[in-house]
């Protein structure tokens, strides 16, 4: 530690520079990105270049003063990277293990630049995060489905939007989790990345509440006398609509107005969340339970 | 070794303190500077939940100080300076700056919804982490 106290971090900052100027790679150092900070435990270092062909002449000079400033009792806990943007991405088919053995899974291989240096790097697409576009997407009927094609189903196009929005995303880290493409060239796109980068409109959102709530358990037996005294088929969902509107307001999220009628909300969707709000209602309307089926068998029958 | 157990229940009360900032158009002043105040605490419990799945132990992140440092290490500068931002807005909702609020609530709640609407982003660049690794094979 006696060496750390003669040290601050601007110093140390200096001297890395000099160094990378002296290399010839202080042009494509990335200012805004890097840093220099100083740890509890000793200094951290983030160097991020704007040239993946600079990587390995900056990750040998960062070794050396590393080494140096180790035999001064001065810790340097560093990390040597370089900004990558997606170039292009190709689809290549389900994807196979080590054996050779199909997976449940798409497979997807881009190619990624930084400055000078391209590197390729495979994107699997899970079965589940498949799925989950299905069902935004409204094609319930292949959610399932281990089979693919661009034919009635999430077109490739799609896909590989979403690979690069999910690249993109894997390339925004920095600091010690940052994604280095070269070292890890496999990522795996799942379920949770999906709803994140197609997240849900938030008139859906609240239409999907507001079922949730018309068909949970506090207030389902009401819907149903409600439906059946107006002789209301529960299956007709465009009849259903109104009354989902006093059942709004669970859902809603900062900056919008308060909804309070379910049919203007059901016009805001597009097609696509439309047909899934449908599926969805009717989808829950088949696991109501037996019994109230029954008991209120004269809005089920028709 | 912080566990699943430990993500989860910073998760749940991220997604918690997110969920129940709201400003509608009707909010009065404190509603306004409470929901930012929530908001930033959404974004703080999802970096600690973040944090456990990265296996910093609790000493390194239990304070917002040592949790800020080790956001800015493990998810570089552009996450710590955004963190940080969110910190000083939360401070600014939470005591008398004069300077923060002008009696104009229409113009605050319009400026307030923006801020919350990049809370917002940022929590979800985290929680998607998380879940990712939460999912089952």
């Amino acid at each position: 530690m006696e060496g750390r106290e003669l040290m601050r971090t601007a110093e140390l900052e200096t001297i890395l520079r000099d160094r990378l100027i002296a290399a010839g790679v202080a042009t494509v150092l990335n200012e805004d990105k890097s840093q220099f900070l100083d740890l509890s435990d000793g200094f951290f270092a983030e160097i991020v270049l704007n040239d993946g062909s600079k990587l390995t002449a900056t990750e040998q000079i960062v070794r050396n003063l590393r080494g140096e400033l180790q035999e001064k009792g001065v810790q340097l806990e560093s990390i040597v990277r370089a900004i990558w943007r997606v170039k292009n991405i190709r689809f290549i088919g389900p994807a196979r293990g080590v054996s050779g053995a199909l997976k449940a899974a798409l497979e997807f291989e881009a190619t990624l630049e930084s400055g000078t240096r391209e590197c390729s790097v495979s994107i699997e697409v899970s079965l589940a995060a498949l799925n989950k576009l299905r069902e935004k997407f409204a094609l319930s009927e292949r959610v399932g489905s281990p089979a693919w094609t661009d034919e009635g189903d999430v077109h490739e196009q799609t896909l590989k939007k979403l690979v690069e929005e999910f690249l993109d995303f894997q390339l925004s880290s920095g600091g010690t989790s940052y994604w280095d493409p070269i070292r890890f060239p496999k990522l795996e796109l799942k379920e949770a990345a999906v709803s994140y980068l197609m997240p849900d409109s938030k008139a859906f959102k609240q239409l999907q509440a507001a079922i949730d709530d018309f068909l949970g358990d506090y207030a389902i037996e009401y819907s149903l006398q409600e439906l059946a005294s107006r002789d209301v088929p529960i299956r007709d969902f465009d009849r259903v609509l109104p009354d989902l509107s006093s059942h709004l307001g669970g859902a809603f999220r900062p900056g919008e107005h308060f909804p309070t009628n379910a049919l203007t909300l059901f016009q805001a969707l597009g097609d696509v969340e439309r047909k899934r709000l449908r599926q969805y209602y009717s989808k829950k309307v088949e696991e109501i339970s037996e019994k109230l089926k029954l008991k209120y068998r004269t809005i089920f029958s028709n | 070794m912080p566990g699943r157990r430990e993500v989860r229940r910073h998760l749940r009360l991220a997604k918690g303190f997110i969920e129940s900032a709201v400003i509608r158009d009707d909010s009065n002043e404190f509603q306004v500077r409470n929901a930012l105040s929530r908001s930033y605490y959404g974004v703080f419990h999802a970096c600690h939940s973040w944090l456990a799945m990265k296996n910093v132990p609790l000493s390194r992140r239990r304070h917002r100080q040592p949790l800020f440092e080790q956001i800015r290490n493990q998810r570089g500068r552009e996450f710590g300076d955004r963190l940080k931002g969110f910190w000083l807005l939360r401070k600014r909702a939470d005591y008398d700056d004069p300077e923060f609020f002008h009696d104009d609530l229409e113009k605050f709640r319009l400026s307030a919804r923006e801020d919350q609407g990049r809370m917002e982003a940022e929590f979800n660049s985290y929680v998607v982490e998380i879940e990712s690794l939460l999912e089952p094979d």
